[in-house]
């Protein structure tokens, strides 16, 4: 599904990604995990083309998202993502938030548009707030209606940048639950995340980032349990030491 | 410290700085204030601004209704008390010249004559200014976006655009535009140059004004738009722009005004619009008048409109 060779980018000096080679197969959950700076968000950004790589190629679906020649629009169809400040368009309703690409990008009739986008919307559990405008709604719900957008376009990848990092903790949990079921339907996800209990619960494969390489990458039970990496280990030990 | 403390019955403590202190001399300033608009003027009034500041030397917190409030108003009053003498003493003076003044540009009967004439010609400044107006806000946005383009030379194009037409005085402008172009065979009438001059000078700012407006905001919502499968002009026109044009609403209302204001110096290639009329009128009746008459007209509208931007912002900034 989602081929990552030998992938670099650096920001001026600063480089973020460090030769990342990477695949991830249909209906896998890949949680990527790190400190940060490690690179996590880079790399998932270029994999929809809103970060150039500097080297290397990306494959989706066969297609080489780095060239130059390709249609980055017509990928980003297939490729959803949802994003840490929900970035919901704030003259919309929840409802057209999730219609206007569908509406614009696919040419959908507006029945059909509609049609989707309230099913989606049903499936977040947000259904009656269809008419609400954003900033009428919690984070929660903001970033679950995000994920409905996100969807309308019926992608193949979803992909999450710590969608819960800037939540109240107390609607963590209602995101969190959107995924998984998500992730039970066999959406192929690719999740930066500091939830580790997602990680494990979730996820079908884990993924460690330090300083723009992989260096762990496996079972998330697994290395959780028993990391390899010393500096695996260091972050688990910081993290896991509250929690 | 101890000596100047007491303890009440809840067993606080209160020092000497929360027992209120009105300074004698802010009240003696307060009362010398009112006599310097009454009985004793200069004096009075004299006396208070100085009181005023010895009270204020010796208080040593703020206290509205203690000193510090005393001793400012008493000052305020003091003030107030001497320019009433000084503008009595002016007016006193230069009695004779006031009067002429008044002759001269407040001279109802010369601006009745001129009201119809000034009025009609008014009625061609308004249609200059929203004509000019309608091309401004087009050309403005497609130059902001040029500024913005990926494309290296769509943003030389506009960056030079910008910084000349900004750089040169309307007046200037206008007689290059309407002078200039006749010499290359383009003969354009009075009004036609007027509204090209106006729209070429004004497109600049206002294309600053939309840059301003669409890079305010965030750079998040167009990464979700375009993660959408959206294209950048999708993206701008149904996401982005919606949200900056309303932004700009009270800016480029301001500009709005400005312009209706810029149109008189099209007078100066002959257009007959209401600032030309009235300088003809002062011509031919030796008399500011007709002038004031114009004044009259702008402020009819400008005014208005200043309270219309005042209420669109506080509607826009709601909604924000």
């Amino acid at each position: 599904m989602i081929r990552i060779v030998d992938l670099h980018k650096k920001f001026g000096d600063f480089v973020a990604l460090n030769g990342i080679n990477l695949e991830v197969k249909a209906s896998q959950v890949v949680v990527v995990v790190g400190p940060s700076g490690s690179g996590k968000s880079t790399m998932l950004r270029c994999v929809n083309g809103l970060e150039h790589a500097t080297r290397g190629n990306i494959y989706i679906e066969g297609i080489d998202v780095t060239h130059k020649a390709t249609d980055i629009n017509k990928v980003r169809e297939k490729v959803g993502m949802v994003f840490q400040s929900f970035n919901l368009f704030p003259h919309l309703t929840a409802l057209k938030n999730v219609t206007l690409a569908p509406l614009k990008v696919k040419n959908m009739s507006t029945d059909e548009a509609n049609e989707t986008a309230l099913a989606l919307l049903d499936k977040v559990g947000l259904k009656d707030k269809s008419d609400a405008y954003p900033a009428h709604l919690s984070g929660g719900q903001q970033q679950r209606v995000a994920i409905a957008r996100a969807l309308a376009m019926g992608p193949d990848v979803m992909l999450f940048d710590e969608v819960t990092s800037a939540l109240d903790p107390e609607l963590v949990s209602e995101v969190l639950d959107t995924m998984k079921d998500l992730a039970l339907e066999g959406m192929t996800m690719m999740v930066v995340t500091h939830e580790m209990g997602f990680a494990k619960e979730v996820g079908t494969r884990l993924i460690f980032m330090d300083e723009g390489v992989v260096v762990e990458d496996g079972d998330p039970t697994q290395i959780f349990n028993n990391p390899q990496h010393p500096r695996t280990q260091d972050f688990f030990s910081k993290i896991l030491s509250h929690m | 410290m101890a000596d100047g403390m007491e303890l009440n019955s809840e067993g606080d403590n209160l020092s000497e700085f929360e027992k209120p202190n009105i300074s004698g001399w802010a009240k003696a300033s307060l009362i010398m204030g009112i006599l310097g608009l009454t009985a004793l003027p200069v004096i009075g009034a004299i006396l208070a601004i100085v009181f005023a500041r010895i009270a204020k030397k010796k208080i040593l917190y703020d206290d509205f209704l203690g000193g510090d409030g005393l001793a400012t108003a008493g000052q305020t009053l003091g003030i107030i008390g001497l320019l009433l003498v000084a503008i009595a003493v002016f007016i006193l003076l230069m009695q004779a010249r006031l009067k002429a003044f008044v002759d001269d540009f407040f001279n109802w009967d010369t601006i009745k004559v001129w009201w119809p004439r000034v009025g009609h010609a008014f009625l061609t400044t308004l249609k200059l200014a929203v004509v000019s107006e309608f091309f401004i806000l087009i050309v403005g946005l497609l130059i902001a976006l040029l500024k913005l383009s990926k494309v290296k030379v769509f943003r030389f194009i506009a960056t030079v655009y910008i910084d000349v037409i900004r750089g040169l005085p309307l007046i200037l402008q206008i007689f290059i535009i309407y002078f200039g172009l006749s010499y290359l065979g383009l003969n354009l009438s009075r009004f036609a140059a007027g509204a090209v001059a106006l729209t070429v000078c004004y497109s600049a700012y206002e294309a600053e004004i939309y840059r301003a407006g669409i890079e305010s905001i965030h750079k998040g919502q167009m990464e979700a738009s375009r993660s959408l499968g959206m294209t950048y002009l999708q993206s701008m026109r149904y996401v982005v722009l919606p949200q900056a044009i309303r932004r700009v609403i009270p800016p480029l209302s301001n500009e709005f005004i400005m312009l209706t204001k810029d149109t008189a110096l099209v007078a100066f290639i002959g257009l007959e619009e209401a600032f030309l009329v009235g300088k003809e009128g002062m011509g031919k009746d030796a008399n500011v008048a007709p002038l004031v008459g114009v004044a009259i007209f702008f402020l009819l509208v400008t005014i208005p409109m200043m309270r219309v931007v005042q209420y669109l912002e506080v509607r826009l900034a709601k909604g924000d």
